[in-house]
């Protein structure tokens, strides 16, 4: 088992999966289950064979070589993102993704739409769903893809390993959806953000620098020092940040209308 | 022509979202080319890897200086 595979692709699956679970379940509330399923489903299956295809293209086609520093670099770009946002809730200049805010908010707005036929195949329902579904996968499809390729001196091997930690952050997220019977709201998203972010920040620059010709000392060992530095590094930051997100909430108090 | 570039946009938003970052890891990789491509450069390679992680970090933070001044 590719464990450098299975965990960043499993805490990432779990927070798009939490944002994905909550318009899921407004869709099947307000519309009713069978749109919101269908179009659930029909997003899984698009994602599916957007990882086969993808996927098998990069684990046949592209050496490991050249699929590191692609992928090292735009893991950094891609982590930064998340590092990004996850410090920016933390220090209050972003407000925190609240999912029974947007379950409130997504509820009165289909609500207002009209009664809707509980038994028929509602299209905006499917539509909904398949959308939201969709995009809060891209980014697990991708990152599937990415780690799966790369983590591993097997590229199939780590492919099946990044999809088993996906696989398993959905089972779990179901199965809280389930017991919960609302959106989760006992999910720490942001710290799970932040972690991704420093797991996807390390995977890339190590990888990256690698490509790039750099010999880290003590081969993937080193990982951990990278990971480390960039943990003290984000909390520096947080430092920093924490007087202007404090001035900002004086200013504006109830601060961030953006959740995204 | 404007479908395209709203396609490409995007792609953009998706990766990285933020030209701050996306110039300061192109600097950083174009420095690091340097640095283990340039036989003048050579007495640097050793500390190409701190030089890489130093040049992710301030991408960071230049990006997120913006966020102070708003």
């Amino acid at each position: 088992m590719v464990w450098s595979a299975v965990l960043p692709s499993f805490f990432a699956s779990t927070v798009e999966f939490v944002e994905a679970l909550t318009i899921v379940l407004v869709i099947g509330v307000t519309i009713n289950w069978k749109s919101s399923l269908l179009g659930a489903a029909a997003a899984a299956l698009t994602l599916g064979v957007l990882v086969l295809i993808f996927g098998s293209a990069i684990v046949f086609f592209i050496p490991i070589e050249v699929l590191r520093l692609v992928v090292g670099i735009i893991l950094v770009l891609f982590g930064l993102q998340w590092l990004k946002k996850a410090l920016l809730r933390y220090s209050g200049l972003k407000a925190l993704h609240d999912e029974a805010a947007i379950y409130e908010e997504r509820l009165s707005e289909l609500k207002a739409r009209g009664e809707i036929d509980a038994g028929k195949c509602n299209g905006f329902g499917f539509l909904t769903s398949f959308k939201s579904v969709l995009l809060e996968g891209l980014e697990v499809a991708f990152i599937v893809i990415t780690f799966g390729a790369s983590a591993g001196t097997h590229k199939v091997d780590g492919l099946w390993a990044a999809a088993f930690g996906a696989l398993l952050a959905f089972v779990v997220v179901v199965l809280l959806g389930v017991a919960v019977r609302g959106p989760l709201t006992k999910i720490p998203e942001n710290t799970l953000k932040y972690i991704v972010g420093l797991m996807l920040v390390t995977f890339g620059t190590f990888w990256g620098g690698e490509g790039l010709g750099i010999a880290w000392p003590f081969a993937d060992l080193f990982l951990l020092v990278l990971l480390a530095a960039y943990f003290v590094v984000s909390l520096l930051i947080l430092r920093w940040l924490k007087p202007y997100g404090r001035a900002q909430q004086r200013l504006k108090p109830g601060v961030g209308g953006n959740r995204s | 022509m404007k479908m395209a570039v709203r396609i490409l946009k995007e792609i953009f938003d998706f990766f990285c979202g933020d030209w701050r970052v996306f110039w300061g890891i192109a600097l950083t990789v174009v420095v690091i080319e340097g640095i283990e491509g340039l036989p003048a450069l050579a007495a640097v390679r050793p500390w190409a890897g701190l030089i890489f992680f130093v040049g992710v970090a301030l991408s960071l933070v230049n990006s997120l200086q913006r966020e102070t001044k708003e």
